[in-house]
């Protein structure tokens, strides 16, 4: 029997979907071990299995060769077993040292000092900066993460699972993730992680599993494998990207002048933004997370306030055209759908020219369930049909009702934050072509990514944000760049 | 499974409180018995029913509106005081009117009132960051106090030597339906709101906004929606539905205010509001059956040792199970991905 975690059969079904189909993977003691697929491929069923999260309805997980205790996740973690989730499990008004005293277990009373000293010793040992004083609402997504790690860690760890730790990181972030997550595998624990981006995959893990719908394609170490083949192995076929064209010269559409912006707290965000986009033309802003982009994307749409400067469409002030801007947000959960909703509901809630489907103030039921109808159809939406509530879709069918909704009908304005974030890579295609087919239509894009190989394989023009500051940027080649 | 959800908690209701019954030496037949008497046994006790199911179910109409927006009304009280007192304010300063329409005149009056009431609450969550939950609470002790100084003072019957309002003449009350019982025609109001208020939700685009508001707030505003304006509105809308409740009263069923015109529907809406599912057309359901049991517990009262306790009771237990059994049937759906 190998040391570590092994995978015997597994087969899980949740209702009609057969979600797992007889996977079989050993995750070996000292190695960083990638698991990649598109989204449904089973991914994320197969990890909570390993952290006790979920009960095999056949086959078995065994642990240093015995039966591991499935479906208590506690057992698992008291084996050393942990999973970091996607979505982050702390608590915002609680300071680092007491999200870890909360994570670690311990009951009665906890000493303070002797458990800051703790903590201590095991920040020195990895040779992390974290202020333990610090409240966790004050951390950047980054020091978050770091932070689960560390409860992951408290408990002896020896095998450390990651759900998509690196869609919320900007590029520096990530490279600090992986140089800890090298450090822990050389420290003999199993790292296993989950992830979108193949050319990430590629510099993290030594060992990669492929699965597609629910089986085993292959695990391959990482010299047998590079991104065409992953890719291949992913999703069969993929379709190749469109390019952009240079839009005609044309008056601008947008334009933006001198813009300050404050966010919520009253702190200036965006301190002298000026821009123009034409009509036909993708205009693009890349920069790390958290340099006005969010503050930037809602002044230009209009629902916030700017301190200072102007936003003009088409030489009219934005107030007035709101309703013409297409908008696809940051956080699709956050600002983008109503995830207690149905499609047809967050359809129409942002829809622009709806009144005819309604006859006087009633909605004609019938004629706008067709047009969603079409919609779920154009867009490739998996879906049960409209009216099927948005929390039960995936990310990236999520992503397609805030697209829908953006580009149906046709903007003369479009404003799309990190519209690809989170997403596989048939999905990721398919919004980059909608976005390139928006700007065809004549439409003014303005796309605001932390990916930069995003903004420089779509925009016409790019310039990097930088505490609310436009800098000039150069676009790299596009024979470099891998989108995916 | 839809059907499931909608009965189980009241059968769990019933199974409680018939233990319930069973600590007080009470039949658990022979006292469902009584209350389906006193609810269902004649017209007398169909009309007690219909008449104790409006304010019920008008106020849970009301709570429906604004929880819905995410603004948490707990004023139904105040705003259903608001519309009477408003009401017998007209009375006092502008008379009696002639003509078929005045008693219904008094209906919206009550429902501006209401209106009036909750825009304060409305204003304060909306404009200035206040909780409707805390500023309801308090301006129901205000009305309260403002009811019991009018009663006393200004509004007071000269002729009377108790804290009560003039009266007002027949001719101004809501037509009887029934010429034996008191059954009036402002019961027909409720159910006609319940209908209309659920075409409103599902069936226009104002709807949605409250809808929509209520659910992701922050994604209401970032598609364009005036989620200020909405949160307004819909309290308007609230204590609106809540005063008519105040209008139906005031010129159904009493024709006079004073000092005991609280008897707490406009609290009782929340439950109700609740076990109906935050519906409109759910909540006429739980309204009647809150509505038979206010009327039947009479009965009880006179015949079994328990007294209407027991309806309180009762309402806790139901509203527990309500909670307790949805939590578990969402769990039991629960995400697995």
């Amino acid at each position: 029997m190998p040391a570590g975690l092994s995978v015997r059969s597994l087969r899980k079904r949740f209702g009609q979907l057969l979600a797992l189909d007889g996977v079989s993977v050993d995750f070996a003691p000292g190695e960083v071990h990638a698991v990649v697929g598109e989204n449904g491929a089973g991914k994320s069923t197969l990890v909570s299995h390993l952290a006790g999260f979920l009960l095999p309805d056949e086959g078995e997980i065994l642990w240093d060769g015995s039966p591991l205790p499935s479906g208590d996740p506690l057992a698992c973690r008291r084996l050393g077993i942990s999973m970091v989730h996607q979505h982050f499990t702390l608590v915002d008004a609680l300071t680092v040292l007491e999200n870890v005293a909360l994570a670690s277990g311990l009951g009665g009373t906890v000493d303070r000092r002797v458990f800051e000293a703790k903590i201590g010793e095991l920040l020195r040992r990895y040779g992390w900066e974290l202020d333990v004083h610090a409240r966790v609402d004050s951390l950047s997504v980054g020091q978050k993460q770091k932070l689960e790690i560390l409860k992951a860690l408290w408990r002896d760890g020896k095998v450390l699972i990651l759900d998509e730790p690196t869609a919320t990181l900007s590029d520096g972030e990530v490279d600090e993730l992986f140089r800890l997550l090298r450090d822990l595998a050389a420290r003999g624990m199993t790292v296993i992680l989950i992830a979108h981006k193949l050319r990430e995959v590629l510099a993290v893990a030594d060992r990669i599993t492929v699965l597609r719908s629910g089986r085993l394609v292959r695990t391959v170490a990482r010299s047998e494998a590079d991104e065409q083949a992953l890719s291949r192995w992913m999703v069969g076929e993929v379709p190749p990207m469109e390019v952009a064209q240079i839009p005609p010269r044309a008056e601008p559409r947008i334009v933006i002048r001198d813009l300050r912006v404050k966010d919520d707290d009253g702190r200036l965000r965006v301190q002298g933004v000026s821009l123009e986009v034409r009509p036909g033309e993708i205009v693009g802003i890349t920069g790390v997370d958290g340099n006005g982009q969010l503050e930037l994307a809602e002044a230009v749409v209009g629902i916030r306030r700017p301190e200072a400067g102007e936003v003009l469409i088409d030489g009219i002030s934005v107030g007035r055209h709101t309703e013409e801007i297409g908008y696809v947000p940051q956080d699709r959960h956050r600002h983008g759908l109503a995830l207690s909703m149905t499609i047809s509901e967050n359809v129409l809630v942002g829809l622009r020219g709806r009144r005819r489907f309604f006859r006087g103030p009633i909605l004609l039921v019938g004629r706008f369930h067709s047009h969603v109808q079409g919609l779920v159809e154009r867009f490739g939406i998996a879906c049960r049909g409209p009216n099927q509530i948005v929390r039960d879709l995936s990310g990236g069918n999520q992503q397609k009702v805030v697209l829908a909704r953006a580009l149906e009908p046709f903007p003369r304005v479009l404003v799309a934050v990190d519209p690809t974030r989170g997403l596989d890579v048939r999905a990721t295609m398919a919004v980059h072509n909608a976005l390139l087919s928006a700007a065809r239509g004549g439409a003014a894009v303005l796309l605001i990514s932390g990916s930069r190989e995003e903004v420089a394989a779509l925009a016409h023009r790019a310039s990097r944000i930088s505490l609310g500051r436009l800098e000039p940027w150069e676009t790299p080649a596009r024979e470099d760049l891998v989108l995916c | 499974m839809l059907r499931l959800r909608a009965v189980a908690p009241y059968a769990v209701a019933l199974l409680a409180s018939g233990l319930l019954f069973l600590v007080f030496r009470v039949s658990p037949v022979q006292a469902s018995a009584v209350v389906a008497e006193g609810a269902a046994g004649d017209r007398f006790a169909v009309a007690r029913t219909l008449l104790k199911t409006t304010p019920l179910l008008l106020c849970g109409l009301g709570m429906v509106v604004a929880w819905r927006a995410g603004v948490y009304n707990i004023g139904g009280e105040g705003q259903l005081l608001a519309g009477a007192v408003l009401g017998a304010i007209v009375f006092q300063a502008g008379g009696a009117f002639a003509g078929a329409a005045t008693p219904w005149l008094f209906v919206l009056i009550g429902g501006l009132g209401g209106a009036l009431w909750a825009s304060i609450a409305g204003w304060l969550q909306a404009y200035r960051g206040v909780p409707a939950v805390i500023s309801t609470i308090l301006l129901n002790f205000v009305i309260l106090q403002l009811l019991l100084w009018l009663v006393n003072g200004p509004l007071q019957d000269p002729s009377l030597g108790v804290p009560l309002s003039r009266r007002l003449p027949d001719v101004a009350m809501l037509p009887r339906l029934d010429r034996q019982s008191d059954l009036h025609a402002g019961v027909l109001i409720g159910f006609l709101a319940a209908p209309a208020l659920w075409l409103v939700l599902y069936r226009t685009f104002w709807g949605l906004d409250v809808r929509f508001a209520g659910a992701n707030p922050e994604a209401a505003r970032a598609n364009r929606r005036p989620v200020r304006w909405i949160q307004l509105g819909s309290m308007a809308l609230s204590g609106f539905l809540c005063g008519t409740a105040g209008g139906v009263e005031y010129a159904g069923s009493l024709g006079q205010i004073g000092s005991g015109l609280s008897q707490n529907w406009g609290f009782l809406a929340i439950p109700v509001a609740l076990l109906g599912g935050l519906d409109p057309l759910g909540v006429v359901v739980s309204a009647l059956v809150f509505g038979g049991l206010y009327a039947g517990s009479d009965n009880l009262m006179r015949f079994t040792p328990a007294g209407s306790a027991l309806v309180t009771a009762f309402q806790a237990v139901a509203l527990l199970a309500f909670v307790a059994t949805r939590a578990e049937l969402r769990r039991r759906e629960g995400s697995a991905t």
